[in-house]
């Protein structure tokens, strides 16, 4: 941590300082606040509509801040308050589109050789190059074809090459594998991954799919309605999701709300506790839980903390996928992986795993912080 | 014809094919056919086969017929450069640029679709000469510039550059704007991102566009017979005119000079073919983006001005001439607040009156021609598309060639072919020739329409119609009718309206005795009541605007059109 904050300004290669962004009267980003330092790849993860590629769009020059100020390599490229506003052309960069966004024009070797005629680069250094970045996608001796001769894996790839050829300093992707089937996906998810470890890639990857992020990037930033919610490392997503919201959008577990009564914490509607009270936070008599897939156990029928009936079980290839219900103590459905199948209608104990549970405050989104060794 | 049969659709080989193309045949082949035999076979009018070609030698060895043909082609060239001129500018900026009041400058375009060109002419002869509106009120006389060849362009310039401004303005708002931002991210500035990407990608498009101008700038009539002659600039439609109406009657050179200019018409016909099928980019590319528009900043008033100049010249012109022409109690007496009235409006519209016969001939014929044409063109289109006999490029070829036929060539082919001596009926001299002409002239509408409809509509459609039990013919009629039926009355409509205006079929083939708009309006300018004829103009351009807009708001409402 101190080693990047010590460095300066310039290390970070995008700064994105309390950006909003208004289409008429609606307001899509809305105090978004981020730096990536250099040589890392960021993700920006979040549901569809929640303002991923207008955000792509305003570091990218094509559009102008409503609110705020943009950074690109330590250098102002868009501050609001000044009207300053550096058009994309002069801000460097590369990005690969959702739609591939190919010039059906052009060929193949011209679409690539493009970025670097723009920045006066000769003839005979731009053909070694664009065949090293076509090599470097698998579609070396591609050149000369026409991007509607290919599938749409090849244009994505090809759209890469565009992106790296000139090398430049921030790579931006938005949903770059979206339009592709899942086997070819995660094909170039791994492709990618190792593109941006070989030239050491700045990067902004935009997608709406966990995995994708999680396994291309150093961080990740979760976006909802139109700002982050939370920016971490995976790992510390997963360990920690700062909202009830960013874990229900990982899937991390079964979100619930619950009421503290006498010494247990109750599901409204329970005739039985689900927790002991001293398992939860003090001093609040609700909050809402996170109970994460680890944090139930099943055990035989009557042993365990809870008692819960099977509703269905679904066979995921290296487990099942339980999902359950627990009739003592309020109709909330569960789901937790278990090695064996299990029959609709069979009782089963849960032995709970108190270290991880996840406790946030009702309707406050930073977490409630518990002394580590009360559990 | 088993696959017919296997999957269900009508054969091409019923009869409903074979009465589409007999009709076709009838309609488009046999006056063709004739103006070919004709060019060949001088005798031809006394069923005679007598000195093959010596007339085609006449007519190519005429001096005149080359400058007829190289004025044609200049005046084509002439009037699609004006329109690129013209409407390329204005499609940029109206769809790259944030540019106030945009759908009211695009309405004021569709304006010229809805005055015909040789009513417009006559707008602009009574604006521009010697004592005409300008003249009247700024003192300049104009009539040395609008009688002279660039005279002529200019007036056919204003009709038609609307088709390449919506031509421009549809394919840069499909393709250009986007991959345009792509090139910027990549490195290029705004004026390099336009002529590399934007422009490339919308010159398929635009050229096509052109081409269509070019085509309509060689088959118009009105404009060069009535700006024309005076300044001696012949071209092949008027040469055609001279000789099957002016004394001594030339019927081969007639033929001659329409074979020619069917050539020219098929030749920007087919390139406007090729390019959009090779190199059409609209279709490309992944979900449509909303575009977003450059303010003009400093160059708004400037372009404001450029819409508001081209928007006056091309709209307020010519309507306001003839409704001045229109108002005037006498030409003589001027602008003058004292001589406006409504006499000659009075007079169109009085019981009996020629104008309102003509009115009523061209109305009655335009449904007519409206619905025999979208009947027509809905079968063979279907036929075409979805058919799989042979026949079916027989059928092709019908439908596609009144394309390349300008309305003095359907003319020409139907005096020919109906004269002759051995027919035992013939529609010439009746009514019915009209409707003929008009249903050959306008049958590539309706036609063009449907084929696009039709191929909008995926075949799972129909499959899904024949699983569940429906026939070919209920298919056709629960299924497939319904769905083009949209596309199909706009067709129609715009039939309609053409119909009821044209001019040179009309002037050449009516029978005697019977009057049309557009002869009327013709003769009332040529015998000198022009305020006459321009209330009949006037008249014509409010009604056959508004009778298709009353039909679509009605179908609006009751939801026939998304
Ligand atoms: N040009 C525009 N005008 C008005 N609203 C817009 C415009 N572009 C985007 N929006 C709105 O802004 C919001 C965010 O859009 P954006 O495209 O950034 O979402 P996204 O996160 O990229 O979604 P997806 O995953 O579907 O691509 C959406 O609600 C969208 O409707
Ligand atoms: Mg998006």
């Amino acid at each position: 941590m101190s080693g990047i904050s010590r460095r300066a300004e310039a290390a970070e290669a995008v700064t994105v300082r309390n950006v909003s962004q208004d289409y008429g009267t609606s307001r899509v980003l809305n105090g978004v606040d981020f730096a990536l330092p250099t040589g890392q790849v960021m993700a920006l993860l979040g549901p569809s509509g929640c303002g991923k590629t207008t955000l792509l769009r305003l570091v990218a020059g094509l559009l102008a801040p409503s609110i705020g100020s943009v950074g690109i390599a330590g250098n102002l490229v868009a501050d609001a308050s000044t009207g300053f506003f550096l058009p994309p052309e002069k801000r460097g960069l590369g990005m690969v589109f959702q739609d591939y966004a190919l010039w059906p024009h052009m060929t193949i070797g011209e679409n690539v050789a493009f970025p670097l005629e723009m920045r006066g680069i000769g003839r005979s250094e731009r053909e070694t190059r664009v065949e090293a970045a076509l090599q470097r996608v698998g579609l070396g001796g591609f050149g000369a074809r026409r991007p509607s001769d290919l599938s749409g894996g090849q244009q994505q790839r090809v759209a890469i090459a565009r992106a790296i050829v000139a090398e430049p300093g921030l790579v931006l992707f938005d949903e770059p594998l979206s339009n592709l089937d899942r086997e070819l996906r995660e094909q170039l998810v791994g492709e990618i991954g190792e593109l941006v470890a070989t030239l050491g890639l700045t990067a902004l990857y935009v997608t709406h799919d966990q995995a994708e992020a999680f396994s291309l990037a150093d961080s990740v930033a979760v976006m909802r309605g139109g700002h982050i919610v939370q920016a971490d490392s995976p790992e510390q997503l997963v360990a920690q999701p700062a909202t009830p919201d960013v874990a229900e959008f990982l899937k991390l577990g079964t979100v619930v709300e619950v009421e503290a009564h006498g010494d247990g914490w109750w599901l409204p509607g329970a005739v039985e506790a689900l927790l002991p009270r001293s398992l939860g936070p003090a001093g609040t008599d609700d909050a809402v839980l996170l109970l994460t897939r680890s944090a139930l156990r099943p055990v035989a029928s009557g042993e365990g903390q809870l008692q819960a009936v099977v509703r269905r079980s679904q066979f995921r290839g290296d487990h099942h996928l339980l999902t359950l219900v627990l009739p003592r103590a309020g109709e909330i459905e569960l789901s937790l992986t278990s090695d064996r199948r299990a029959q609709p209608g069979e009782r089963l104990g849960l032995a709970l795993v108190p270290e991880a549970l996840r406790w946030f405050a009702r309707s406050r989104p930073v977490p409630v912080r518990l002394s580590e060794p009360a559990l | 014809m088993k696959a017919g049969a296997a999957t269900g659709r009508i054969s091409g080989t019923g009869p409903l094919f074979w009465a589409v193309t007999g009709l076709l045949l009838l309609l488009v082949a046999f006056p063709l056919a004739f103006i070919i035999l004709q060019a060949i076979f001088p005798e031809i009018g006394h069923a005679s086969l007598a000195r093959p070609f010596s007339g085609m030698v006449a007519a190519l060895g005429d001096w005149k017929l080359l400058g007829m043909a190289r004025n044609t082609v200049a005046l084509g060239i002439m009037v699609m450069a004006g329109a690129a001129l013209l409407a390329i500018p204005l499609g940029v900026f109206r769809v790259l640029f944030r540019l106030p009041l945009g759908r009211f400058w695009d309405l004021c375009f569709l304006v010229p679709f809805m005055i015909p060109p040789y009513i417009a002419t006559l707008g602009w002869i009574m604006t521009l000469q010697p004592r005409g509106y300008l003249q009247q009120l700024t003192g300049i006389n104009g009539a040395g510039f609008l009688f002279s060849i660039p005279g002529v362009a200019f007036v056919m310039v204003l009709s038609t550059f609307p088709v390449v401004y919506f031509a421009v303005s549809r394919t840069l708002e499909a393709v250009g704007q986007r991959y345009g931002d792509v090139a910027r991210v990549f490195g290029a500035s705004p004026l390099r991102a336009f002529w590399r990407i934007t422009l490339p990608l919308a010159t398929p498009g635009l050229a096509a566009s052109l081409l269509l101008v070019f085509a309509m700038a060689i088959e118009e009539y009105g404009t060069p017979a009535a700006l024309g002659r005076r300044a001696g600039f012949d071209v092949l439609v008027t040469g055609v005119d001279n000789r099957i109406s002016d004394w001594p009657i030339d019927l081969s050179g007639a033929a001659v000079l329409s074979l020619l200019l069917v050539g020219l018409s098929l030749i920007a016909f087919f390139t406007q073919l090729r390019i959009l099928s090779r190199r059409n980019y609209e279709t490309t590319g992944g979900k449509p983006q909303a575009i977003e528009r450059r303010p003009l900043g400093l160059w708004t008033v400037p372009v404001l001005l450029f819409f508001a100049f081209a928007a006056f010249i091309a709209c307020a012109v010519p309507l306001l001439a003839i409704l001045a022409t229109a108002l005037q109690r006498t030409l003589s007496g001027g602008l003058a607040f004292g001589n406006f009235g409504l006499q000659n409006f009075t007079e169109i519209w009085s019981q009996g009156s020629d104008g309102l016969t003509a009115l009523m001939s061209s109305l009655s014929l335009g449904v007519s021609t409206a619905l025999i044409t979208g009947l027509l063109g809905a079968l063979a289109s279907y036929f075409v598309v979805r058919g799989t006999g042979r026949g079916r490029v027989l059928l092709d070829a019908l439908s596609v060639l009144p394309n390349a036929l300008p309305g003095v060539v359907v003319a020409v082919g139907l005096i020919l072919a109906w004269n002759q001596p051995w027919l035992p009926v013939s529609p010439y001299n009746t009514p019915f020739i009209l409707l003929i002409a008009y249903c050959c002239i306008l049958l590539p509408f309706p036609v063009r329409y449907a084929n696009a409809a039709f191929r909008q509509i995926g075949t799972s459609l129909e499959s899904a119609a024949r699983v569940a039990g429906a026939g070919p013919v209920v298919t056709l009629r629960r299924i497939l009718g319904p769905l083009v039926a949209p596309s199909m009355v706009s067709a129609m409509l715009l039939v309609f309206a053409v119909a009821s205006r044209e001019l040179v079929a009309s002037i050449l083939v009516a029978p005697v005795g019977m009057t049309t708009v557009a002869t009327f309006i013709w003769r009332q300018f040529e015998q000198g009541s022009v305020g006459l004829g321009m209330a009949m103009a006037f008249t014509a351009i409010l009604i056959t605007t508004a009778l298709p807009l009353i039909v679509l708001i009605a179908m609006r409402r009751t939801r026939m059109v998304l």
